[in-house]
């Protein structure tokens, strides 16, 4: 029995069909998170219209994800070609962040626009553009480290004498400007050793942010190994350290990783990789505790997943008040198109459950052999909700979904309440 | 040479009666702290289920000697020609949810630890309790020396300023939310003269006005209330498009990184 038996909800349903889209090469991660995000006792997703228009779109759902409704569709910012946008929720718990491409070639440019979950609006200009001569940023990740002050970007950039392999460096908005790209992790055109898809989650009780990066080595012409490190900042201004590499790291073909998440003063990582010529994986979950200094250890949760579709993040995690889910994709047919799951309470990893069958539970009325999984994230929230793309009932475009474990409650109206208290300052002066 | 600190004395109508029907000789008891100098009535009814005029009452009340202020019961909107209701039916945000307050002039003057008497006739009865809440709105008079009440230097300038409080998540159903600190920046002393509010509503894509029917309690950073009981929140911050704000009177002076406490509850059960 499947975790979810309500149908998935089709979030937009207007002309736009928009769609949670991760337009990614071979082996990258979703570093392009889009949500589900918790604010204001509401749900709100970043999406990507897919017809007609190239917008960037927010929908909110009051209702626990049964339905969403756009919000200040007259400021969508536009996006231009393929592109990697990218949602946080900001320390404040109501800001949401986008970043998106406005060019498609190099010099890649990254726009910003703020979202608030407070007044359902978005607000333009208060960040400013990110340029770089070269093609980093189609991998950046960032974090906010105070609500629009202070955010760190990291991406990967090839920087001479190499022309092919990348260093892995850094930027920071500070008092409005951004740094210029500094690096931390030098690639290596001799070794062909460069660096990739970084992932960062950010502490704000003790302003720290964690990251992890893939270190990549073209060792026979069309194998890769790879492994996974991780880094540390410290505070707003601080730089990242260089990279260390987790033990035990994975050195497999096409290794890649989901979204990293706090859980029990630990930092968790679900990875996957696929063996060459293969189309299962292996879902992979790394814990590092305890925080601030983590060593990592690592539990194979599923040996016998498969995908016929590995362009896509294939596992994710999500945190459930103590409760650490992991969720992946399996997928080896077109009649069995379905997310796994298990659970870790504090007590280790506990079996493999069915949490959503296409087959059985389909979204839409299109032939089963048609359909397809195509991304996927779970919230980070008590009600586990879960954002995913199929496609339409015609086969022929994606539509972003959003899955719910179990009904919600009807919502309570909630409001935020400003009182305005007007008078004057007064300044004493000397007598 | 007196000291006069904004009180508000709150009587919440806690039963509903049917139509026509008479209470007399509900007390209201004033602090022993203080005397307290009355000089205006505000009248909140419970419209919240949407009827017309819902809650909607006749009253007088009496002196301090026993005489009544008014020979017959005069209706609430007579009296108080405020409860401009901001919630349903009225559409949310649609009117200034200001309560105004009636003068009484001259005013009166109830000793500490007196009561005031007040006599009810319903006109439509509420469908919750309490089904209206009336405000006696005056000042606590005190002796130099009795009360800590900050005022201005012998010296100073001073400039227009206006604070605000945000309060997140407040909802219908939930419990009162206590101690909500309102901090004075740390580069001058603030004078509170007027109030006026403004909310977002979660579950109507941010349409404003939803808590018509909030109250709200003020404290000074000892814990010294400005009310016996939660205010309505329309008599001294009314929705934003109001055409005057609420006004605070005397001010209430707050020294530079002092504070006010606020608790707020939504009045009906």
């Amino acid at each position: 029995m499947p975790d979810v038996t309500l149908p998935p909800a089709l979030i937009d349903s207007s002309p736009q069909e928009s769609a949670q889209l991760n337009v990614l090469p071979i082996g990258l991660h979703d570093a392009f998170f889009k949500g589900p995000f918790v604010a204001n006792n509401a749900l709100y997703v970043v999406l990507l219209t897919t017809d007609g228009s190239t917008l960037v779109v927010v929908f909110k759902s009051v209702d626990g994800g049964a339905t969403w409704a756009q919000q200040d569709a007259a400021n969508s910012p536009s996006y231009t070609g393929i592109c990697r946008m990218t949602a946080r929720l900001n320390p404040d718990g109501h800001t949401i962040t986008i970043s998106y491409n406005t060019t498609s070639v190099a010099p890649i440019t990254l726009s910003w626009i703020t979202f608030s979950a407070l007044t359902d609006t978005f607000t333009a200009g208060s960040i400013p553009d990110l340029s770089v001569a070269g093609l980093g940023m189609e991998d950046c990740d960032w974090v906010v480290r105070s609500t629009g002050l202070d955010i760190l970007i990291v991406y990967p950039l090839v920087v001479a004498p190499n022309v092919s392999e990348a260093d892995l460096g850094f930027s920071v908005l500070s008092a409005g400007v951004w740094s210029a790209f500094s690096s931390f992790a030098a690639g290596d055109d001799a070794t062909q050793v460069g660096w990739s898809i970084p992932s960062l989650l950010y502490d704000p009780g003790s302003g720290i942010t964690y990251g992890f990066v893939q270190r990549q080595q073209l060792i026979t012409g069309v194998a890769f190994a790879a492994d996974y490190a991780y880094q540390i900042t410290a505070g707003p201004g601080n730089v990242p350290s260089v990279p260390v590499a987790i033990s035990p790291s994975v050195a497999n073909y096409r290794p890649s990783y989901g979204r990293p998440a706090f859980w029990q003063n630990q930092v968790a990582l679900a990875a996957y990789d696929t063996p060459l010529g293969a189309n299962t994986f292996t879902m992979r979950v790394y814990l590092g505790g305890p925080l601030p200094a983590p060593v990592f250890t690592f539990t194979d949760i599923d040996s016998g997943a498969t995908t016929n579709f590995t362009d896509l993040a294939v596992g994710q995690l999500a945190v459930d008040g103590t409760t650490l889910w992991a969720l992946w994709l399996n997928w080896p047919d077109h009649a069995t198109i379905q997310i796994r799951r298990s659970i870790n309470t504090g007590s280790g990893w506990g079996a493999i459950n069915l949490f959503y069958d296409l087959a059985t539970n389909p979204p839409n009325a299109l032939a089963l052999g048609s359909q397809g999984l195509f991304a996927f994230s779970a919230a980070q929230i008590a009600s586990l909700g879960v954002l995913f793309t199929v496609r339409d009932a015609a086969g022929t475009k994606p539509l972003a979904y959003f899955l719910r474990s179990a009904a919600a409650p009807p919502a309570t109206p909630t409001t935020n309440i400003v009182l305005g208290l007007k008078g004057m300052k007064v300044y004493p002066q000397a007598t | 040479m007196i000291i006069e600190r904004m009180q508000h004395y709150v009587f919440p109508v806690t039963t509903v009666n049917p139509a026509g029907s008479i209470q007399e000789g509900l007390n209201l008891q004033t602090d022993d702290d203080a005397p307290f100098r009355l000089y205006g009535i505000a009248v909140w009814t419970n419209n919240v289920a949407g009827g017309a005029f819902d809650g909607q009452m006749s009253l007088r009340f009496m002196r301090p000697d026993g005489r009544l202020i008014q020979r017959i019961f005069t209706p609430a909107n007579s009296l108080a020609p405020g409860n401009s209701y901001a919630g349903t039916p009225t559409p949310t945000g649609a009117n200034p949810n200001q309560a105004l307050i009636s003068p009484i002039t001259p005013n009166i003057i109830f000793p500490p630890q007196s009561v005031i008497t007040v006599d009810l006739q319903t006109l439509n009865p509420a469908t919750k309790t309490p089904s209206a809440v009336i405000v006696f709105v005056g000042t606590k008079i005190y002796k130099p020396g009795d009360i800590w009440q900050p005022t201005y230097p012998e010296k100073w300038t001073a400039r227009p300023y206006t604070n605000s409080l945000i309060v997140p998540n407040v909802t219908i159903t939930s419990g009162p939310i206590l101690n909500q600190p309102f901090i004075v920046e740390k580069d001058a002393d603030f004078v509170f003269q007027m109030g006026a509010y403004a909310d977002s509503d979660s579950t109507t894509g941010g349409l404003p006005m939803s808590l018509a029917d909030l109250g709200f309690r003020m404290r000074d950073a000892f814990g010294k209330g400005y009310s016996n009981d939660y205010v309505p929140i329309a008599l001294l911050f009314p929705f934003m498009n109001a055409a005057l704000p609420g006004f605070v009177y005397p001010e209430i002076y707050v020294p530079a990184s002092q504070l006010l406490l606020f608790d707020f509850k939504y009045l009906w059960t």
